[in-house]
């Protein structure tokens, strides 16, 4: 139950969800569809491609498993996931997806992928659809073929689709040429605070369980949770990014601190969108879902993580999302 | 919405053959009916395409052109077609989406249904894009096609409408690249420029989207299945186009 006294007291469920902004960026971004001759070669495939992909800082991009596709969502009519990706550039994504699908989707049997993402609805026209920027995927697997590749060109109602079939050892791979890049959204997020690891574990995965399979949003860091949250720089040279020892409760007595007492257990939830209300409403279930399950056994506040406002164009700030 | 052009022909042209390249979809598409009807046929004669259709102009979910009649003496027809989609409600004659004299390639592009049957040469040096017969094809299907996708759900070794009577269809796949032909029945191949029967890898035509053909569209379902033998060449020009049929 939400309750207010006044603009910068709102609790749900009797946790606290303080009057702070989450500042994001904005990414680059694309949608891959991932199929399988059933779930369990899907879902090792998906595995496998978003492995490794938690963080830009080190990883290159950030991707996960935005949603499960029955046969019906499908273009070949078998089961899939959707996979959402987001970079810092476009030339980062044009390295990264190829990659990632020639190592963890090629390889995986029974798999095929598709595009996900087309142009936006402005760019319905021929020329705008010609020099929007797009990620190559079989246009750089199909090398795998050796030649014996085979291109089909596919007519659809909304043009024609080239796709690649690769010969390989349980039959072929297809692929699809290409995938559109969109603008996304990256470094939505909230911090979840607590008396205790079980307390804070217990909500976060309430909030994750509750965002999964939202439309347009991923969560991708492990089981949707960073521990780490970080801020910018270091005191060490080359470091972008450090631990936030305003979090820390074992510095609580060394740094100015964010943690008020009783408070022993930070955990952040970190959103990346397509656009910025799916992440808005993602935050919103799933601050709700994680003030639900542990607001009465040890949750005791939400905020968010910003820089100040000046870095990300982008801002939720919680009272709002949660109005 | 967009577009949609429908020739309904008046009346039976009898047994003069007819240039129907002019009936370009791109030629045709965004024009009133009365420009349309002012268009000529094909460059060798004077006559108008209202003189020998009734013209319509509506809308439609894709940018698309409908031919109504019998026109199996009308050749070439999709020759220059490369997006859209050409429908032709009836028969038509030889070298639908096929190549020009003088030209390396046919269609490079786009979608066309025949309902009918449809003559000698479908296909012959066809680029790109998708032909789809609903009854029956004549010789020489598919010959020299460099890629591309043709599917027929009626006979490909019979008697074909526009044939001698009597004359099996043959030379299915003759010099054939690449590209795909999709039959209902087992053609006869020879041994020296096609591949013995390899069974599967239909699963691609899944991707091929509904054509609205009753028959088309079932025997497209069976062969996604699985249910179909493929045959790679013609290895005698250096080819490895695949026909696929239902098995």
């Amino acid at each position: 139950m939400n309750s207010r006294g006044n603009s910068t007291d709102l609790r749900i469920n009797g946790v606290k969800i303080e009057a702070e902004f989450a500042e994001a960026f904005d990414m680059k971004a694309t949608r891959i569809i991932i199929t399988g001759h059933d779930r369990y070669w899907v879902d090792q495939a998906a595995m496998s491609m978003t492995g490794f992909g938690t963080s830009v800082v080190g990883c290159g991009i950030e991707i996960a498993v935005e949603q499960n596709l029955a046969p019906e969502q499908t273009p070949d009519g078998r089961p899939g996931v959707s996979v959402l990706a987001f970079a810092v550039s476009g030339s980062e994504l044009e390295k990264q997806i190829p990659l990632r699908l020639g190592q963890c989707v090629l390889t995986c049997p029974t798999t095929a992928v598709f595009a996900g993402s087309h142009e936006s609805a402005d760019d319905s026209n021929a020329e705008a659809k010609a020099s929007a920027k797009r990620i190559p995927m079989g246009k750089s697997l199909r090398y795998f073929g050796d030649g014996h590749q085979i291109s089909k060109v596919v007519n659809t109602r909304d043009g024609d689709a080239r796709y690649w079939r690769i010969p390989v050892m349980d039959g072929e791979f297809i692929c699809q040429h290409d995938v559109a890049r969109v603008s996304g959204v990256g470094g939505g997020n909230f911090i979840l605070l607590g008396r205790d690891i079980d307390a804070v574990s217990v909500a976060c995965r309430a909030a994750v369980d509750a965002m999964r399979n939202l439309p347009g949003m991923i969560t991708p860091f492990p089981g949707g949770t960073a521990r780490s949250g970080s801020k910018v720089g270091s005191k060490y040279a080359g470091m972008f990014a450090s631990t936030n020892e305003a979090y820390c409760p074992v510095l609580r007595e060394l740094v100015p601190t964010k943690l008020h007492a009783g408070e022993n257990c930070a955990m952040e939830i970190v959103i990346d969108g397509l656009s910025a209300q799916p992440i808005a409403h993602a935050m919103k279930i799933g601050i709700s879902a994680a003030c639900q399950a542990a607001g009465e056994s040890g949750l005791l506040r939400v905020t968010a993580g910003n820089y100040g406002g000046k870095l990300g164009r982008h801002h939720f700030h919680l009272h709002e999302v949660m109005s | 919405m967009k577009h949609c052009v429908t020739l309904t022909l008046r009346e039976n042209v009898g047994g003069n053959s007819i240039d129907g390249s002019g009936l370009c979809l791109s030629r045709i598409i965004g024009k009133s009916e009365l420009e349309i009807s002012k268009l000529s046929l094909d460059s060798e004669t004077e006559d108008c395409i209202g003189e020998l259709f009734d013209v319509a102009v509506g809308s439609s979910v894709s940018r698309s052109m409908v031919l109504r009649g019998d026109l199996s003496n009308f050749h070439h027809l999709a020759a220059n077609h490369h997006s859209g989609t050409i429908e032709i409600d009836g028969n038509v004659g030889d070298y639908l989406g096929g190549a020009m004299e003088g030209c390396r390639a046919g269609m490079s592009g786009g979608r066309v249904l025949v309902r009918g049957n449809a003559g000698k040469q479908a296909g012959y040096r066809m680029r790109r894009g998708e032909i789809f017969i609903a009854q029956d094809a004549g010789d020489f299907l598919a010959a020299h096609m460099i890629a591309g996708t043709i599917c027929v759900a009626g006979n490909v070794a019979g008697n074909v409408a526009g044939n001698a009577a009597g004359k099996a269809a043959n030379h299915v796949g003759y010099g054939m690249r690449r590209g795909s032909l999709l039959l209902a029945t087992q053609p006869v191949l020879a041994a020296n420029r096609f591949s013995g029967p390899i069974p599967g890898s239909g699963r691609w035509i899944r991707l091929i989207e509904p054509v609205g053909d009753q028959k088309l569209d079932r025997m497209l379902a069976e062969m996604a299945a699985g249910n179909c033998v493929t045959s790679r060449g013609d290895a005698a020009a250096g080819g490895v186009g695949e026909i696929l049929w239902t098995g």
